[in-house]
């Protein structure tokens, strides 16, 4: 049947021929084996550095990867690489990471990699792991130590102790970070609220709790409330006698609320000093992550 | 005394004619379709005790019967009802009553403006234990 289709329409049998003949010359052609390797090292250092330097952390880490099976002694590319990883937020493959190279034995580490290294551990929340880590041997300068452990210190709570710290630090150190010791100074401005002062309060005066820790509007209700349901109470039970349940049902409602009062001023005071708190946390983490010493 | 009470009322009044952003978000979607309807029912399972199962009943039929007539006022997310029965069911009965009160006196027009806003329903985000 082809053979018949080849004789009815010669101009189809010229064209499969010349088909072929470019089939053959593309095969034979030795332009494949002179492309570009795209994967050498050479080329994917490039490209790191350009995914590094154009803030794409998360795929620079992915060509620093391929460097590191390249080269697994070259410093350069492990500091990168983790440094890749925290800078794309990944916290804990950096961490992994670091743990592969060097194992349990962090003494050995350069220190480019420990300050990396703690600075992950810092960003992760893990500070028992930095304590420890800054007690034992390790490359990191004193310096470097004292920022470290000034922010250990903040992220505790222990805000007189790191400005103590970050006091002595200064004046050993001329270039220690001066955002860390403003940092430390807000945070020794912070004046937390007693959670028993706050419920004390409200004991004494119901809503005087939530004044004390500054929210007025809520200390001002909490008053309506209890002052308002005791009222009718005691308009009850003066009106109708002690067996009156109008007046118990306010009695009880009144004290609901004073209790719940009680109870939500202690409340309002940890919730407060947990948003202070917080604040600081927030900038130890900025000035953690801003590279500035 | 009766016109010091009205007066009060009248200002605060003023507090209810103001839109607000999530009365925006509200009324987004109002001719989308029907929003999607909660299952109270659920809050009927995982109680801990009978005492609990007579809150969670209580709440299943205020809302069934009485929530789902009104509108939706509460200026806080989870509204003031679901967050007792939440801090019942969290923190146990007692201590998640008094909870609950305390809720009840932040519910006001003056509520702290520092808490989170919750951005699926435009109010201002309160859950137990935050």
């Amino acid at each position: 049947m082809i053979a018949d289709t080849i004789i009815r329409f010669p101009h189809i049998k010229k064209a499969g021929l010349i088909v072929l003949t470019n089939l053959f010359f593309f095969l034979a052609h030795p332009s494949p084996c002179l492309s570009q390797d795209l994967y050498s090292q050479e080329l994917s250092q490039k490209y790191a550095g350009y995914l590094f330097s154009s803030q794409q952390y998360g795929l620079a880490a992915e060509e620093f990867e391929r460097l590191i099976f390249f080269d697994n002694n070259n410093l350069l590319f492990k500091y990168n690489l983790i440094k890749s990883y925290r800078l794309s937020g990944n916290l804990n493959m950096g961490i992994k990471r670091v743990y592969y190279f060097y194992g349990t034995s962090t003494d050995t580490m350069p220190a480019i990699l420990a300050s990396e290294f703690v600075k992950l551990q810092i960003l992760s929340d893990s500070l028992t792991v930095v304590e420890n880590f800054l007690n034992q041997r390790n490359t990191l300068s004193l310096e470097y130590k004292s920022v470290i452990s000034s922010c250990n210190l903040l992220l505790k709570g222990n805000y007189g102790v790191a400005q103590q710290m970050v006091n002595e630090a200064s004046a050993g150190y001329p270039g220690f970070p001066s955002p860390l010791m403003s940092i430390t100074q807000e945070a020794n401005r912070v004046k937390l609220k007693s959670p028993f002062l706050a419920a004390g309060f409200s004991v004494i005066i119901p809503g005087s709790g939530k004044v004390y820790t500054g929210n007025w509007s809520d200390g001002f209700f909490s008053m309506l409330f209890v002052a308002g349901n005791a009222w009718q109470a005691y308009r009850g039970f003066s009106k109708y006698g002690a067996k009156s349940a109008y007046g118990w049902v306010f009695a009880g409602l009144s004290t609901g609320f004073y209790i719940g009062n009680v109870f939500g001023s202690a409340k309002a005071a940890r919730k407060y000093n947990k948003n202070k708190k917080n604040g600081i946390d927030h900038q130890v983490f900025d000035f953690v992550r801003s590279d500035s010493f | 005394m009766r016109t010091i009470i009205t007066v009060f009322l009248f200002f605060v009044s003023f507090s209810c004619l103001a839109q607000k952003q999530e009365d925006l978000i509200k009324f987004k979607n109002l001719f989308a379709g029907e929003s999607e309807k909660h299952n109270w029912g659920k809050e009927l399972k995982d109680n801990k005790n009978e005492l609990t199962f007579v809150f969670s009943a209580t709440f299943f039929l205020y809302k069934e019967v009485i929530s789902s007539q009104d509108l939706d006022a509460c200026v806080f997310s989870p509204s003031c009802s679901v967050y007792a029965i939440e801090s019942i069911k969290q923190e146990g009965v007692i201590p998640g009553l008094f909870s609950a009160f305390d809720r009840l006196t932040r519910c006001n027009p003056g509520r702290n403006k520092k808490l989170p806003v919750d951005l699926k329903t435009g109010k201002y985000y309160d859950p137990v234990g935050l």
